[in-house]
């Protein structure tokens, strides 16, 4: 969701909180609020149980594997085409809802038409609808006898089970990220400053290009970022469209799959664990994008 | 809004900037939505009835009710356990603790289902004593549940968390110095003040339970009637070029989604200001 | 350069912003738009620097008229209440911001641009600050590099809008000089929305007193205090006693002392009266005037500030620069006005 990194705000330190940081690691500071203990204890149970312990497996299997055994099937020249494909892709379909997500938010802040409420609650489709349901739905769309596959077979240009389709697949996938992340920034841009730029006798053109741009452009990142960090992992919406041809049109999940399949479980581990690596950069680097989004508006 | 003189883009601008916003979202958004329910109905209202009453995709509806109405009400305790622990104490590590709550996020559905098979597949750590014990995880109901957990963990703790930052614990303190007990305080000072973010983050976390793919594929073994959910049962049947049916189990999971929208909207439009920030 | 509005009407929706205004500014002229909020003091600047367009009306710059021409095209100078900074630029880039947006043809080379804007921090006293960005800066100087930006453009006249509002008391004092001088050095047409009289009065050489859409009076900061031109003038300008009073062929009645009028003419009859708290002297009680019982009395150096109330529990406000000794909390005594302005009830 677009809230997977949203900054959450700690309270504001005070002299008690001091005092609790004494007290120890997770001690809390003295309060009259009970259930601490409880609820603190449900949550590091669950994360443990249900997230962290099994995640670590991956880590400890491939760990297990060896280096030899590991880099057999995680840097296979499968494996690297299947990465090459999801990163590539994912990173295709963020360039393309940059654009049209951007234009998209524009739309929705800054203009009245009717349907715009009806307009607003569908880009949240791909939120609400099923992945596997999104990746038929456009198959049937985007085969060369689809709805639309019909139209461009003849003009030679193939969507469906090609790396393409995978791009379409993976922009349904990460609209609602960009246009949600730059929505309530663009809304908050100040009416002034664009009113100081046009009485310094700038164009409206080089009014977005220099004053609007660049205050948006944190979030504009960000958004890409979260849609790209989704899409890299994206399964469902993309294995019916992919063809899932190896070396072609095999996205990296799917590879994982197929190991697991073949009764390869290690190869699968090796595989994730390459792509949970990557996935932990890319989230470190959306946590330092936010941080500097954070500053920039906070003047 | 209207926009100021200065400032307002020359009427083909607004005009070409709506069409082409308008026009994506169609192509991108609304063109598979009806592709969906138009596939559907291609084969008649009779095929469509047939494909939905046949046992097999029953049954895949109810095991996916049935995940739903386990994952999500313990998504609900967990989320409310961590967002009252993070929100009204003060404590070291708290932005580690909110980082791993949103690790989920951040992890491929695929991976998440692997992780399960890992643990407790006949290979995994478990899988033996499972075995001995005559107990049944990956393949069967449990690790679904599991796997929706893992994938839904972050939705409901995600909104509230802000928004009951946002509110601070005056009003708790002030319940219980009026001699309110601890869950007395929750059920009527906490909760009422959460309830339509923990309605809508509920509503999110729903949906993604009922449609998650990636994750229940992996743990599931695809045994029909069995431990297909409706997704999985979708895949088979499109994967058996039986396209109307596929798309008419699709239909249904369609008719989730815009349910949850139009609620999810409502939510957004009647309660913005008691929802954390903003929409998803 | 001058401006001239003349019938400027504007609307939002139901809402009469400006109804009817005309005015002119001067070459060279520092003109103040004062009034409460809603009396439409910035809207009508915002029209002036086409930042709105007026629903009727024509406005006048250097006899030019700006029907249908755009901020952009303007040359106005336009300091936002918020400074509406660009904080992703230092401040050389914000101030170097209307060279740089010019078409290529009359663009100033880059060279050119840093030159300007050195001699722009200069004038506004910032010379070392060119490399900071906006939120590195202090309120006041966030005042200065606005400013400098506005001057960059060589703009024909500089709009003001609340150009102290955002600081607090002492740097708008300091601020408020500066200005006067920067203007005074540019000799650019300048108007600035205030709704602060002291800044206006202290400030500009001729104040626009505005009320719900209407202008009340434009006048020199001595004529306005002298001659305040309605009830409106005289109450918002402060300070005033509102007391009740008798008109009779120009003359003003109050509790038996007549006095001119300082105020236009007005009919017979009751009338309310405007006395300013050191057009008073004391009496003791039995004369004409206004009996009234002293509730407080805070004495400042020579000065004594009274606090007192008549029968009918009106408060009063005197200050006497002579004091005689003696006055406590609780005396009676009768207030004698020395001077009036009176307007219909």
């Amino acid at each position: 969701m677009a809230s997977v990194a949203l900054p959450m705000v700690a309270s504001a330190p005070d002299s008690r909180q001091a005092l609790g940081m004494r007290l120890g690691i997770l001690q809390r500071q003295r309060s009259i609020i009970p259930g601490f203990g409880v609820t603190m204890g449900i949550t590091v149970f669950a994360l443990s149980v249900i997230v962290l312990i099994p995640l670590s497996a991956v880590f400890i299997t491939s760990a297990g594997l060896g280096w030899d055994g590991f880099a057999a099937t995680a840097f296979s020249r499968r494996a690297l085409a299947a990465y090459r494909l999801s990163f590539g892709a994912a990173a295709a379909a963020a360039a393309i809802n940059a654009v049209f997500g951007l234009i998209t938010a524009w739309v929705l802040v800054r203009y009245d038409f009717t349907g715009k409420r009806l307009v607003s609650a569908l880009v949240d489709l791909p939120f609400a609808l099923p992945t596997a349901v999104a990746g038929i739905a456009l198959t049937a769309l985007y085969a060369p006898n689809g709805w639309i596959g019909r139209w461009l077979a003849p003009l030679g240009i193939d969507i469906g089970f090609t790396p393409r389709g995978v791009v379409v697949a993976l922009i349904f996938v990460g609209l609602p990220f960009v246009v949600r992340t730059v929505e309530p920034v663009l809304a908050d841009l100040g009416a002034d400053v664009e009113e100081a730029a046009a009485t310094l006798g700038a164009s409206r053109l080089q009014t977005f290009v220099h004053v609007i741009l660049p205050a948006i452009s944190p979030a504009l990142l960000t958004g890409c970022a979260l849609a790209f960090a989704r899409a890299v992992g994206e399964y469902g919406s993309v294995i019916f469209i992919a063809g899932n041809m190896p070396f072609r049109s095999e996205i990296a999940p799917l590879l994982i799959v197929v190991q697991l399949e073949q009764y390869n479980t290690g190869g699968a581990t090796a595989i994730a664990a390459t792509m949970l690596v990557i996935s932990f950069v890319l989230l470190f680097g959306i946590n330092l994008l936010q941080g500097w989004q954070r500053r920039l508006r906070t003047t | 809004m209207s926009v100021p003189a200065a400032t307002a883009e020359p009427r083909w601008v607004r005009w070409l900037l709506i069409a082409v916003a308008l026009g994506f979202l169609a192509l991108n958004l609304a063109l598979p939505l009806a592709a969906v329910f138009v596939e559907a109905f291609r084969k008649g209202v009779a095929a469509y009835v047939a494909a939905i009453r046949d046992p097999d995709a029953l049954s895949a509806l109810r095991l996916t009710l049935t995940v739903a109405a386990i994952a999500v009400p313990l998504n609900i305790v967990i989320g409310l356990a961590a967002s009252w622990a993070i929100a009204k104490f003060d404590f070291r590590f708290k932005p580690f603790l909110v980082t791993l709550i949103d690790l989920p996020f951040s992890v491929s559905p695929v991976v998440s289902g692997l992780v399960y098979v890992l643990v407790f597949g006949m290979q995994g750590w478990f899988g033996e004593w499972l075995r001995d014990n005559d107990l049944q995880v990956i393949f069967a109901v449990p690790g679904l549940v599991l796997a929706t957990i893992f994938i839904t963990f972050p939705f409901v703790a995600r909104e509230l968390l802000p928004l009951m930052e946002e509110q601070g614990r005056d009003e708790e303190e002030a319940a219980l110095s009026l001699g309110a007990s601890g869950l007395s305080t929750f059920w009527h000072v906490t909760l009422p003040n959460v309830r339509w973010g923990l309605l809508y983050g509920v509503l999110l976390c729903n949906a993604r339970a009922m449609g998650e793919f990636g994750a229940v594929s992996v743990v599931s073994g695809h045994i029909r009637g069995k431990t297909n959910t409706m997704p999985l049962h979708i895949e088979i049947l499109y994967n058996e070029y039986n396209f109307a049916a596929a798309f008419a189990v699709a239909s249904l999971l369609a008719g989730l989604a815009l349910v949850t929208l139009v609620l999810k909207s409502a939510l957004e439009w009647r309660f913005a200001g008691q929802l954390a920030g903003r929409g998803h | 350069m001058s401006v001239t509005a003349t019938g400027v009407i504007k609307t939002f929706g139901d809402y009469t912003a400006l109804s009817n205004v005309s005015l002119e500014a001067r070459e060279g002229e520092f003109l103040a738009l004062l009034g409460p909020s809603g009396s439409g003091k910035t809207t009508l600047l915002r029209i002036l620097a086409g930042l709105e367009f007026p629903d009727a009306g024509q406005i006048l710059i250097g006899g030019e008229d700006m029907a249908g021409r755009p901020a952009r095209d303007r040359r106005v100078g336009f300091v936002f209440q918020q400074y509406a900074l660009f904080r992703h630029m230092t401040v050389a880039d914000n101030i170097g911001f209307g060279l740089t947006v010019r078409p290529r043809g009359s663009r100033p080379a880059t060279r050119e641009i840093a030159r300007r804007v050195a001699e722009l921090l200069e004038l506004v006293q910032l010379p070392d600050l060119g490399r900071r960005y906006p939120a590195q800066l202090s309120g006041g100087q966030r005042q200065r590099v606005a400013l400098a930006r506005a001057l960059a453009v060589e703009p024909r006249i500089l709009l003001l809008d609340e150009p102290f509002g955002a600081l607090d008391a002492k740097v708008r004092k300091d601020l408020r000089r500066w200005l006067r001088e920067v203007h005074d050095r540019t000799g650019l047409t300048s108007i600035f929305v205030t709704h602060d009289q002291d800044e206006a009065l202290d400030l500009a050489d001729r104040v626009v007193v505005m009320d719900h859409g209407c202008i009340e009076q434009i006048d020199t900061p001595e004529a306005l205090w002298d001659r305040p031109a309605s009830a409106f003038v005289c109450d918002f300008l402060g300070g005033a006693n509102r007391v009740a009073a008798i008109a009779s062929d120009g003359i003003i009645d109050v509790g038996g002392i007549r006095l001119p009028n300082h105020a236009p003419a007005l009919q017979d009859g009751p009338v309310t009266g405007f006395i300013r708290p050191h057009e008073f002297s004391l009496a003791a009680p039995g004369s004409p005037g206004i009996p009234v019982t002293i509730r407080r009395c805070l004495r400042t150096g020579a000065q004594a500030a009274l606090e007192t109330e008549t029968h009918d529990g009106a408060i009063i406000e005197v200050t006497l620069s002579e004091p005689p000794a003696g006055l406590v909390p609780g005396l009676t005594q009768v207030l004698v006005p020395t001077a009036i302005r009176a307007y219909p009830v």
